[in-house]
């Protein structure tokens, strides 16, 4: 028969030395190469565990040592290597308890007397191979939580029901100021501003009826502190712990839309400037031209409305001064509102 | 057969610029007002088959402005013989654009006036025949 070829480091801690033979032959039956210790007492099996560098993938335990046995021995086992899978040996007369430990974290038990060769490998390998599924799953659920709460941006899950709040994350509970109990405790309604509900209701029932997982929109949201804030918000539905949830991610878009805001301003004071340039500057310009050429060619008028031409000469020369003073007031006007805003406010 | 040339600005120093451009190349007497709507009333009073009206009209007047006078002028049933010249010291291409929606316009010059131009006007096949009269 083939033998099992993967690599195995197994603790037994056994201190009947019959059965610790008789255990450790039955695996080297159905494993290649297994690495094996073994511990005849609680003190001698913590010196084991503690040794981190071993990288043991189980233990086999027999629940009366010398020195410890129960409840108790479990529980140190378990506090000592919490990750590692433990699979009880036992007697007839411990079934019961065997069956009780396995509430405690035991991941397997096996009566000694009916242990085979095969029954034993098959525990091994069946034990191993759910506690990496095991750890697999609580990976994926620690990656979910820290994408939720250590997201630098707002997020929070309501019960489309109720609109309860049912988790919000770090970063919503430092912008909006309320805290983690205070969120729990609020609806979704709550941080709307007072004129804006009967327009969210209408949209939450829109939502509850439309089953489409994916939704986005602009909404105001009100802080602990009164502050209103323009909020883009994406969200998902999901199904969490039997209740049909949203999943929210809100984007705080208020400086963005004020400096949006700022641009277009800008944009307006730039225009009126162009138009100002192409119209009004040139009016006094035209006027003196015309003036000067009267002045250089044409005799009659000099000699007989000198007095208008020089007046009329100066005050366009004093149109134009005036004209260039307010677009240079416009254009300063721009630079106080350059400076308000730094583009890397609007990055993050 | 009657030409009159009517000066449209709001700037007294622009009409007597105009008037002195006008003089220099020898056309009859100019008739001046200051806005658009001053010389509305004027041509719909004296309005008369055997006359044709030059307009020199500035763009931007207080009361009514150019492009105003020129959509009343549309609206009238009878419409005298006017031919216009749009006169602005916009440098603004727009304005330029906008003025060809009209047909009363056959010119668009910008200000100072230049005599060269005004002299020219005297060649104009419309205006040609009311000037040899004078």
């Amino acid at each position: 028969m083939l033998k099992d070829p993967l690599d195995y480091t197994i603790l037994i801690i056994e201190d009947n030395p019959g059965d610790l033979v008789l255990f450790q032959e039955y695996l080297k039956n159905q494993i290649a190469q297994p690495t094996i210790y073994t511990a005849t007492s609680f003190k001698e099996a913590k010196v084991i565990l503690l040794d981190t560098t071993l990288k043991i993938d189980l233990i086999f335990l027999d629940l009366s040592l010398p020195d410890k046995n129960g409840i108790d021995l479990i529980h140190e086992i378990l506090f000592l290597s919490p990750k590692i899978p433990i699979v009880v040996l036992t007697g007839y007369s411990d079934i019961q308890f065997s069956i009780q430990s396995l509430k405690l974290g035991i991941s397997d038990y096996l009566v000694k007397d009916e242990i085979t060769a095969l029954s034993l490998y098959k525990s091994l390998r069946y034990t191993i191979e759910r506690n990496k599924y095991i750890f697999q799953l609580e990976q994926s659920e620690k990656r979910y939580m820290d994408l939720f709460h250590l997201s630098p941006q707002p997020m929070w899950v309501y019960d489309l029901d109720t609109l309860y709040f049912l988790d919000v994350n770090k970063s919503a509970i430092e912008h909006y100021g309320y805290s983690y109990e205070e969120f729990l405790a609020m609806t979704i309604e709550d941080i709307r501003p007072a004129e804006d509900l009967n327009s969210f209701k209408e949209i939450i029932n829109a939502t509850k009826k439309d089953k489409s997982r994916k939704f986005r929109g602009l909404f105001k949201h009100k802080k602990k502190n009164g502050q209103i804030i323009s909020v883009e918000v994406t969200s998902n539905l999901f199904s969490h712990n039997g209740k049909t949830v949203r999943i929210i991610l809100a984007n705080d878009v208020t400086e963005r839309l004020n400096y949006v805001k700022a641009i277009v301003e800008q944009n307006e004071n730039l225009k009126e400037i162009a138009w100002v340039q192409s119209h009004k500057v040139r009016a006094p310009l035209a006027k003196m031209m015309g003036l000067i050429n009267i002045l250089q060619n044409n005799a009659e008028e000099v000699a007989n409305n000198s007095d208008f031409l020089n007046n009329a000469l100066l005050k366009s020369a004093n149109e134009l001064d005036l004209i260039i003073h307010e677009i240079s007031a416009k254009a300063s006007e721009i630079e106080i509102n350059n400076k308000k805003y730094e583009i890397g406010d609007f990055t993050g | 057969m009657k030409l009159e040339i009517l000066l449209v600005d709001d700037d007294p120093v622009v009409l007597y610029l105009h008037k002195a451009t006008f003089n220099k190349c020898n056309f009859p007497k100019q008739l001046f007002f200051e806005n658009g709507s001053l010389v509305l009333d004027y041509v719909l009073a004296n309005k008369d088959e055997d006359k044709v009206f030059l307009i020199l009209l500035d763009i931007n007047m207080p009361v009514m402005n150019g492009w105003e006078f020129l959509d009343e002028l549309n609206t009238i049933a009878i419409k005298p013989l006017v031919k216009v010249v749009i006169v602005t010291s916009s440098i603004d291409s727009a304005d330029k654009d906008k003025a060809k929606n009209y047909d009363q316009v056959f010119e668009f010059m910008e200000k100072p006036l230049q005599e060269k131009l005004i002299c020219n006007l005297r060649n104009n096949k419309d205006l040609a025949p009311y000037l040899i009269q004078d």
